[in-house]
């Protein structure tokens, strides 16, 4: 029987965001499929961003130790940089941007070479500011890092997640003294100047194999990383948590008072990152009073959504998010920075089509343009798209239905955790065939 | 899954173009959108677009990041203005292509470009650079060059500047490819460097012209690659044009030329300066002190080539001094069709736009304004109905002779093709029969036995009108 040994910065069922959602279900399947999975994580549910590169990590979970879903979770405490030291890290590091961007330019979001601009750049920063990112954004919990010294070797396989934590470095160095091969749950945003440092690049060019959401970042990181191993591993979804029974779009119109004929669900925090202002931009210009956009997701950045097509409702029970995914007609996906765009899969689960962003390399690979839905350049053509969708009932039901085969093929759950766990194995046989991933340590 | 599979196919969306083309942009936002969709509209896929916006001040930027969802395209914003050699190295920075095509925002290609340039690299492995043949945009049978050449002085001449495209002597090797969509192979930057970021504006292309010769290619011109070159649009921002152009002549010189011939160059710059106008002197002093204070850089540069062949001198139009300037300027025509009619009278005003190429300044004998022409002279006639003879009002030195050409406009086919010979009385008016339905139409005097005035213009015929009757 494969043991594997996951460390993740927070971990726990009742966490809905996606990639924490992404490794509980991940280990989860795993369990099903007979791999006896432990998990060490922090006492952190949810960590709080607490300037431009630090984070806070509160003490969320009481308890130290649990089992769960057949899972042996172990938590500890980590610590997190005082605030002020924090913002004093992230103004350097803005400081020392804003000297990148005079010396190398502004490239444009959604530019063609922009993953290859912030590589340049990572690559010539001194690595001193590799140090300051790893030390603001944490976690930093030494009793996980003394407990996996100390197990690590009962185990074939580890695993650690993810980009842009402190906690891959150290969980690699780990697998190092430990010789034990370590897979990489990345989660890697490619567009982001915020998961371009050299110690995140050592972390993907030293991990044994990276998982990777997408064919696309499959490529990337063997285009960028030589020395990696990335494995289109994939995200999935639960077929049966999104049958027709478990749903009911009437009752989400009744209970949030949606009036609109037609609905274009919005998935996602309320951040710039996301890209809410485009769906909202794109309603505004259709300025069409059957058709109403509904946002859901947690409101980071605080700002008002101020139109009369778009209702804000807030992060929401699971129940109520299948609810909306039944009471809708599409979903837009307007993020311009993603490691795969889970709720693309969510979405197509319930037969429903996806508009994406064009800019997004990941989404932009993962939806097939015109056959389960539409990838789309800026409000305008999103606007032209959501109206060809609600005016043809027959288009949408075809498209929604060619995401739902797309995804019963190839992501669901059960396919991911056995390609995953067949990784392991490989992993497993891989070290004791050939000993550690040679390469140096970090520092 | 394998985990230690040999590197699969790069995914197709990253995988390395042929060509980068960087568009180089400042303050044209009236003007960017339409050279990209010249770009997007090019016959030869396998490009990326790199626009580098050198700071500009106006919403151009914005304008090319509208384009980002082509997919094609990366956009660049500057911090500062960086001139253009410094503009294009940063394209460089981000450029993935094996070939690295320059463009700047008032250049229009033709859907050909891309493609007959690269077809003229390919055709021969010494070919390290290709230069396209450029029209202006405001007259597009004009050529604004078809490469360039240099002489002993140091000055540079775009080949075929201002010349009729029915005309020009194309070149198939010149000096240095013109900057606006030139089309150069990767590995002469590699060998050389980039662009000389001290070369702020002119001779930018004429030192990377230079390089790529030293470096034992050769700059080719495609003749079938064509660009519309909106002329002069971005220095029009620049308030001290003479002094840049000055200095970068010399850097250029004082970089590249033989050791051995640089003294000779030196007392031809000294007598040059004695003999210049009082208004230019101060400049080329300045632009003299601006050369010595970055003598070591020079310096640098000179020892980085050492190694490398110099064929300058043999390349190179063997006088000294400034280039003439007594070829006519079509610059200043503007033909628009729209405003024209049956009737030319050559008076400097209302011909502006019946004038296509090929005549000088207007001139006034008396009461009669005329222009003189030059060996090839051509003028646009749009005729409502149809018309039965063409009437030449002219004069000229008695006994040359002159050729009269009719033709429907973009035939080649003559409607009249007639010799005449000059008058002796001073003017004189012969009319050619013409039965030539409405439509439009163009006139071209070509004089073949033209002669030189005293100040250098090689004249043609003097005409004061032209008329359809």
């Amino acid at each position: 029987m494969l043991r594997a040994l996951h460390v993740f910065p927070t971990f726990g069922a009742d966490l809905v965001y996606g990639a924490e959602r992404h490794e509980y279900l991940l280990s989860k399947k795993l369990v099903e499929l007979g791999v006896a999975v432990d998990v060490l994580t922090t006492l952190t549910a949810s960590y709080r961003q607490t300037s431009a590169l630090s984070n806070a990590w509160p003490r969320d979970y009481r308890q130290a130790a649990e089992v769960t879903d057949g899972m042996r979770i172990e938590r500890f405490a980590s610590f997190s940089l005082p605030p002020r030291i924090g913002h004093a890290l992230s103004r350097l590091m803005l400081k020392r941007w804003r000297r990148e961007e005079l010396r190398y330019g502004l490239m444009a979001a959604g530019s063609l070479n922009l993953v290859d601009y912030y590589y340049r750049r990572a690559r010539e920063r001194p690595w001193y500011y590799d140090s300051m990112m790893l030390l603001a954004r944490g976690p930093y919990a030494p009793g996980l890092v003394r407990r996996l010294l100390r197990i690590g070797r009962d185990y074939d396989v580890l695993l650690v997640g993810f980009i842009p934590f402190a906690l891959n470095w150290q969980v690699i160095c780990a697998a190092r003294v430990l010789r034990k091969p370590v897979a990489l749950l990345a989660l890697f945003h490619p567009e982001d100047l915020y998961h371009h440092f050299r110690a995140i690049y050592w972390c993907l060019n030293s991990a044994g194999a990276i998982l990777a959401q997408t064919p696309f970042s499959e490529s990337l990181f063997r285009r960028m990383f030589p020395k990696s191993r990335p494995v289109s591993a994939g995200v999935g979804v639960d077929p049966g948590e999104f049958d027709r029974s478990a749903r009911c779009g009437a009752r989400f119109r009744q209970r949030y008072g949606i009036r609109a004929g037609k609905i274009v669900l919005f998935v996602g925090r309320k951040e710039y990152f996301k890209r809410y202002d485009l769906a909202i931009d794109a309603l505004n210009l259709l300025a069409d009073e059957r058709v109403g956009l509904v946002m859901i997701g947690r409101d980071v950045d605080g700002i008002a959504v101020d139109s009369p097509y778009a209702t804000f409702l807030g992060e929401l029970p699971r129940q109520d998010l299948l609810d909306a995914y039944d009471a809708c007609d599409l979903l837009i996906v307007p993020s311009q920075s993603e490691s795969f765009g889970w709720v693309v899969l969510e979405a197509w689960a319930c037969r429903k089509p996806v508009i994406g962003n064009r800019l997004c390399a990941p989404v932009r690979s993962v939806i097939d343009d015109g056959v389960n839905g539409f990838v789309c350049s800026g409000a305008a053509e999103m606007a032209c798209r959501i109206a060809q969708l609600t005016a043809d009932p027959e288009l949408t039901r075809r498209l929604g239905q060619a995401g739902f085969e797309k995804v019963a093929h190839r992501y669901t759950w059960d396919i991911i955790g056995r390609n995953v766990r067949d990784l392991y194995a490989q992993l497993a046989n891989f070290q004791a065939e050939r000993g550690p991933h040679p390469g140096a340590f970090p520092f | 899954m394998h985990i230690d599979q040999a590197p699969s196919k790069r995914y197709s969306q990253y995988a390395a173009p042929r060509v980068s083309v960087i568009v180089l942009n400042f303050n044209g936002a009236n003007i960017l959108a339409k050279c990209l969709d010249h770009l997007l509209a090019q016959r030869y896929q396998d490009f990326e677009i790199l626009v580098i916006d050198n700071h500009s001040a106006d919403d151009s930027a914005a304008i090319a990041e509208r384009y980002l969802g082509c997919g094609k395209l990366s956009v660049v914003r500057a911090a500062r203005n960086l001139g253009i050699s410094g503009g294009r190295n940063l394209g460089l920075l981000y450029a993935q292509g094996r070939v690295i095509a320059f463009i700047d925002n008032d250049g229009y290609a033709a859907p050909d470009w891309l493609a007959e340039a690269i077809a003229r690299l390919d055709s021969d492995p010494r070919i390290g650079a290709v230069a396209p043949v450029v029209f202006f945009q405001r007259n597009k049978a004009i050529l604004n060059g078809a490469g360039g050449v240099m002489n002993y002085q140091g000055y540079g001449r775009d080949w075929c500047f201002d010349t009729p495209y029915e005309f020009a002597q194309l070149r198939d090797r010149v000096l240095y490819p013109m900057g606006c969509g030139m089309v150069i192979r990767r590995e002469i930057f590699e060998r050389t460097g980039g662009f000389d970021p001290r070369l702020v504006r002119y001779f930018d292309d004429t030192e990377l012209g230079i390089r790529v010769w030293r470096a034992g290619m050769q700059v080719a011109v495609a003749p079938c690659s064509w660009v519309d070159h909106e002329f002069n649009y971005s220095g029009n921002f620049l308030a001290n044009r003479a002094q840049l152009f000055e200095q970068a002549r010399l850097r250029v010189a004082l970089k590249h030329y033989p050791a051995l011939r640089l003294p000779r160059w030196l007392w031809r710059e000294f007598s040059l300066l004695r003999r210049l106008d009082r208004t230019i002197r101060p400049i080329v002093l300045r632009a003299w002190l601006w050369n010595l204070c970055h003598l070591p850089s020079v310096v640098r540069a000179r020892l980085s080539f050492i190694s490398m062949s110099n064929p300058l001198w043999e390349l190179m139009e063997p006088f000294w001094g400034q280039y003439g300037t007594t070829a006519p300027v079509n610059l200043e025509n503007r033909p628009d069709l729209t405003r024209a009619g049956a009737t030319l009278n050559l008076d400097g005003e209302s011909d502006m736009h019946q004038l296509n190429f090929g005549w000088y300044r207007s001139e006034r004998d008396e009461s009669t304004s005329f222009r003189w022409s030059s060996t090839h002279a051509s003028a646009l006639f749009r005729l409502r109905q149809p018309a039965v003879t063409c009437t030449l009002v002219f004069g000229g030195s008695s006994g040359r002779k002159a050729r009269l050409v009719i033709r429907g406009l973009g035939g080649a086919q003559a409607c009249v093709d007639e010799i005449f010979e000059m008058p002796e009385i001073r003017w004189a008016s012969r009319r050619f029969r013409a039965h030539l339905p409405a439509g439009d139409y163009e006139v071209l005097l070509r004089c073949d036995d033209d002669f030189v005035d005293k100040s250098g213009r090689r004249l043609g015929v003097a005409v004061s009108s032209i008329r359809f009757d």
